[in-house]
């Protein structure tokens, strides 16, 4: 499998019931959106690698406007879609993650009227109001300094504070089994990973602002 | 609304554990403070990255198959139970795995880590020591000498022959019989790639798993055992308790006492074979005869056996019949909640008590611990313990600690100048709200409830047991008091010493030792010595009653 499959993959879901677009292209080479150079070779190619390259940042980013991971997975196949359909109007010289930011900030919104009556979700102010927080944020610390910075805040924890953390972020059973798992009721387990998880952004925080 | 209930209810909707009282609460917050905004997409930053990470950093995902195997989704679609197999009524379990083949060539790609041991200092990065041997012949696979007292890190140990025991820092403690090949991952997890293992897992270490590149084998307390063979065939034969087989696709397989199945080609399906050769028991090995005719030692085995009726004890442990390949500390309280409540031998050896005979166990190593999960909440307690002390290495030396210093936990130990101390504090550690990583010491001070006995030991006493108690009752004006062999001592200090306690709990804790540190600083508290008895009651035991227990069980 080369990275396209691999990352149009993780695009669509595979086996989930999102079936590719029609107007992605597999073999008319021919029909591919030009770029302003007019230059159609590696155009998909391009794109794919770039949004693989961001697309945790976005998830990071489509997260903080205070969706569940549900939602989150949802708005990234359609902010996906969407970014294929304006590939070739984005001007490449520019950051890319900027637009990006744009189009998933434009589809929380657009998600959100969908699900207005789901129990906990912001409004649309509120999502626009962390939106804005996040951008100013995030621009302030790289994801990259961000990464090692946790990495790091998680190699100091003690090693049972560090097997919590994973337990709880291993993604195949929900926090309610993981505790009952350790033999503690799902209350215990989180007061133990949220002082864990105060600690690890304290740290990540005190690193970034020295790295700086 | 503070910034620190501001990230409670943030942490709250990030989980998804949101009530609708909080969540509006959250939303004013969001749309009127600015800072409550910069908290909510920080923690979710943090939430999603290590999502995204799948809660381990990036290079420990560099691993083989068997660590990556997808996990079960829906596991209820295909999680089937095996019916009843064969009532073969013997505490052990023995699953048998075939993968050898399919690990032998995946290791080609991808050399296994080197494993560090060393027995002199045990690094701060081990997961396991060796407790126990029996003809051991282990591959030089460090310049490094493997043997018993050896700490281990995360790595790959090969062992040619003969028997290892090995405890996890969790709690759990596997035999080893070679030619067998381990990788120690952490002290919750092992990958075997050749060879029989036979693990006892106490109730304080359930979710110890052991993996090969074709299932996952997560214990779900009690004890079982694991072959993997090289001829491609295998086989899962559980005799007691309950162990999950997870296999490649994510299917599980619950195996209860009886039950037989075998493994092949990523698969666990049920099986009626089951033609496994019983794993030597390094006990068998490890035992020998104890000579016991001492008179004071038979007399404190009667008194013990009566203490153990006693329907006040939370729990009871009279080190008896250790040998040197234990790894469980039983309860013996009749009352109460019985195994559940067995701690878990970690690293301590087995050595001799009070009198020649009686067992204790041997502090020593920075590892060495016996972990205990002990629930509930109490107005009164009595710790007690007969406690032999080599040396006081440390700043504060554990007696028994619970993990981390939550609101009423206690902390039970003893300074380096010989003092006998017992804290709780009624909010636990207070954190600063601006810099959550900063503990903020003098507000701890100012609530922490501290008591500080006479000094009674020092260098001169070392190698004397001394039986150490401690009783507590909150509801009294003075509330706590300390005993050094059966007496009662005055205070050389404390703090808040008059002020009312707050309810009083254990939860997971260590004897000899401090697991989950409040800052690395303070961390090393290991015991440097012997333990042979220890007790704790739900109430204040009285100065007649302490006296007593004193005059029965002094050596």
């Amino acid at each position: 499998m080369d990275e396209t499959q691999i990352c149009l993959g993780k695009l669509f879901g595979s086996g989930s019931d999102i079936t590719p677009p029609d107007f992605y292209p597999v073999s008319n080479r021919t029909s591919w959106p030009l770029d302003r150079h007019g230059q159609a070779a590696n155009s998909e190619e391009q794109f794919v690698q770039t949004f693989a390259r961001h697309e945790r940042d976005l998830r990071v980013f489509v997260r903080s406007m205070g969706l569940d991971w549900n939602a989150v997975d949802d708005v990234m196949k359609t902010v996906s879609l969407v970014m294929w359909r304006k590939w070739s109007e984005f001007d490449k010289s520019t950051d890319y993650l900027a637009w990006a930011r744009v189009i998933s900030r434009y589809e929380v919104l657009k998600f959100r009227r969908k699900m207005a009556r789901d129990r906990h979700v912001f409004s649309e102010d509120q999502i626009e109001l962390l939106a804005s927080s996040a951008e100013e944020l995030y621009s302030r610390f790289s994801s990259d300094d961000y990464r090692v910075a946790l990495q790091k805040c998680l190699a100091s924890l003690p090693d049972e504070s560090g097997q919590l953390v994973q337990a709880a972020y291993r993604g195949d059973r929900t926090i309610r089994e993981v505790a009952s798992e350790l033999g503690q009721s799902a209350t215990a387990f989180y007061k133990m990973l949220n002082r864990i998880r105060v600690k690890l952004r304290g740290c990540i925080q005190q690193r970034l602002e020295t790295m700086q | 609304m503070d910034i620190q209930q501001v990230t409670e209810l943030v942490l709250k909707h990030l989980d998804g554990s949101i009530s609708d009282s909080e969540f509006r609460e959250l939303q004013k917050a969001i749309e009127s403070d600015r800072e409550a905004r910069f908290k909510y997409v920080e923690l979710a930053r943090l939430d999603a990255e290590l999502r995204e990470m799948g809660g381990f950093p990036p290079e420990a995902q560099l691993t083989k198959d068997a660590i990556n195997m997808p996990l079960p989704v829906n596991s209820f679609h295909t999680q089937w139970r095996i019916m009843r197999g064969l009532a073969i009524a013997v505490a052990l379990a023995f699953v048998a795995i075939s993968s050898w083949a399919i690990l032998w060539d995946e290791r080609e790609a991808d050399a296994p880590e080197q494993l560090v041991g060393s027995s002199l200092n045990p690094p701060v990065r081990s997961v396991a020591v060796i407790s126990a041997e029996a003809e051991a012949i282990w591959e030089a696979t460090t310049k490094l000498q493997l043997q018993k007292g050896s700490a281990l890190e995360p790595g790959t140990l090969v062992l040619l022959n003969g028997l290892a025991q090995i405890d996890f820092f969790s709690g759990a403690s596997i035999t080893l019989s070679g030619p067998a090949e381990l990788e120690l991952r952490s002290s919750e997890l092992a990958i075997l790639r050749r060879g029989r293992v036979r693990a006892d897992v106490p109730p304080a270490a359930r979710g110890f798993e052991i993996r090969t590149a074709d299932v996952r084998l997560e214990d779900l307390g009690t004890s079982f055992g694991i072959e993997a063979n090289r001829d491609g065939r295998s086989e899962v034969v559980v005799f007691d308790g309950e162990v999950r087989a997870i296999d490649k696709h994510g299917d599980e397989l619950s195996l209860f006492a009886g039950d037989s199945a075998a493994l092949s080609k990523g698969k666990a399906s049920m099986s009626s074979s089951h033609d496994l050769e019983a794993l030597p028991d390094l006990s068998a090995i490890v035992k020998r005869a104890d000579g016991l005719d001492q008179s004071r030692y038979v007399q404190w085995k009667d008194t013990a056996a009566e203490r153990s009726k006693d329907s006040r004890l939370v729990a009871y442990y009279d080190f008896e019949g250790l040998n040197g390949a234990s790894r469980r500390l039983s309860n013996r309280a009749v009352s109460g909640q019985g195994s559940e409540l067995d701690g878990g031998i970690v690293g301590a050896s087995v050595a001799n008590g009070r009198w020649p005979g009686k067992k204790a166990l041997d502090f020593r190593g920075e590892g060495d611990r016996v972990r205990f999960s002990i629930p509930g909440e109490f107005d009164a307690m009595t710790l007690y313990a007969w406690v032999r002390i080599d040396a006081l290495d440390r700043h504060l030396n554990s007696l028994f600690l619970t993990d981390y210093y939550d609101a009423g936990e206690i902390h039970w130990q003893i300074s380096s100048a010989g003092s006998l101390h017992v804290a709780t504090s009624p909010s636990g550690v207070p954190i600063d709200p601006i810099d959550s990583s900063k503990v903020l010491w003098d507000q701890l001070g100012a609530q922490n409830h501290t008591f500080w006995s006479d000094h009674f030991w020092d260098a001169s006493k070392s190698g004397q047991w001394y039986f150490l108690a401690t009783t507590i009752d909150r509801l009294e004006r003075e509330p706590v008091s300390h005993y050094i062999n059966g007496k009662r001592v005055g205070f050389s200090g404390g703090s808040n010493m008059e002020q009312r306690l707050p309810k009083l709990r254990i939860g997971t804790a260590d004897l000899g030792n401090w697991t989950e540190p409040i800052t690395p600083e303070s961390s090393i508290r290991s015991l440097n010595g012997r333990i042979d008895e220890f007790a704790i009651f739900s109430v204040a035991l009285t100065d007649t009653e302490i006296a007593e227990i004193y005059e029965q069980g002094k050596p």
